[in-house]
């Protein structure tokens, strides 16, 4: 429960700052639009972990900023090679976000399913 | 616990990261949606410069058909270029009764000079209505243009002075114009030469056929006629 506050507080604050700050030029837009992916998908991939009890903040920060700098590298390397590199991080980072949202989706439909045969057993106990 | 809250500030700080940076692009792109070239990437720069090349190459077309009306156009104005021709040999006209323009042409020579008396610029003056009254298109005294506004004036009778300048005698006197009658006006009986003559004072003339006689130097100014 605290998580989910403090998830939700910092993000009104980043909202917040975000509005307050200066826009960047337009050139990197595309650079920060990539990193943005990058780190969407991190936090998926992070959501999706701690589901599975398996999350680990260190991997989770190094995936965060490593995603993000690595598909800024290579859209920069693709600008540079004449190649649309960054459409390959994007398709690669939005498969694997679907992904994630799957295995979130799956996690919490399991969840309701199980609570609702639970339900009926007990209903056909108390019955019995 | 101290790992807890360890993970919860991480937490934090990418979350408050994340969304300002997504806030900041959406704003980004907001702006740019309303401002110009500068912020354009490449590519879009590259459709943006075929497409005005295309306007460019349209609008030479174009161009290059208006010339063509134009040329037609002007070649249907040399009509009125006659109007213009016209109107230049007016100005032309004009310029040399003026005085603004050398002349050339037949006419009279006469040589006006100090004998017994002194020539005053009443003789000279008389001389120049005479000729005028003969029909004398142009004239001059000792090369001076004599022009509307000329003046000849007696400076304390020593010299004559005719648009400025000081004469001094003798003096010589050109007129262009009817060369007989320019001729009648000086030898007629008790005319001009006559009367210089008894007044004790000398004129010669000559006929020529070709008087040169020179432009106005001055600049005619009108400052208080409206």
């Amino acid at each position: 429960m605290i998580y989910i506050t403090i998830i939700i507080i910092s993000c009104i604050l980043g909202v917040i700052l975000g509005i307050n700050l200066p826009t960047i030029s337009y050139t990197y837009s595309g650079y920060l639009a990539i990193a943005i992916v990058a780190a969407l998908d991190s936090v998926f991939g992070g959501i999706s972990s701690s589901l599975n009890k398996n999350f680990d903040i260190k991997i989770f920060v190094s995936g965060f900023f490593g995603n993000a700098i690595l598909a800024m590298l290579l859209t920069y390397l693709g600008e540079k090679l004449n190649v649309d590199i960054y459409l390959a991080a994007v398709i690669v980072f939005v498969g694997r976000m679907f992904n994630n949202l799957g295995i979130i989706r799956r996690y919490y439909v399991d969840l309701w399913s199980k609570k609702a045969i639970e339900k009926n057993r007990q209903k056909v106990k108390k019955q019995n | 616990m101290k790992s807890k809250i360890v993970m919860l500030i991480t937490i934090a700080i990418i979350c408050i990261l994340l969304t300002s940076v997504m806030f900041i692009q959406f704003k980004t792109i907001r702006v740019v949606e309303k401002s110009g070239l500068s912020d354009m990437r490449e590519s879009e720069l590259r459709t943006e410069l075929s497409s005005w090349k295309s306007k460019y190459s349209e609008i030479e077309t174009t161009l290059k058909e208006n010339k063509e009306l134009l040329e037609k156009y002007s070649t249907d104005i040399s009509d009125e270029n006659n109007t213009l021709k016209l109107l230049k040999e007016d100005l032309s006209k004009l310029q040399t009764s003026v005085g603004y323009t050398d002349v050339e042409g037949s006419g009279i020579e006469i040589t006006v000079s100090d004998g017994e008396e002194r020539v005053m610029s009443t003789d000279l003056l008389n001389l120049v209505y005479e000729l005028k009254y003969v029909g004398a298109e142009a004239i001059s005294i000792n090369d001076e243009r004599i022009v509307s506004t000329s003046d000849i004036v007696d400076i304390q009778e020593k010299f004559i002075f005719v648009n400025g300048q000081r004469l001094i005698s003798p003096y010589t006197i050109k007129a262009i114009g009817d060369k007989s009658y320019l001729e009648s006006a000086i030898n007629i009986k008790e005319g001009y030469k006559d009367q210089m003559e008894e007044e004790g004072k000398l004129v010669t003339y000559k006929l020529q056929d070709n008087v040169r006689i020179k432009k106005y130097n001055g600049v005619l100014e009108i400052n208080y006629g409206k």
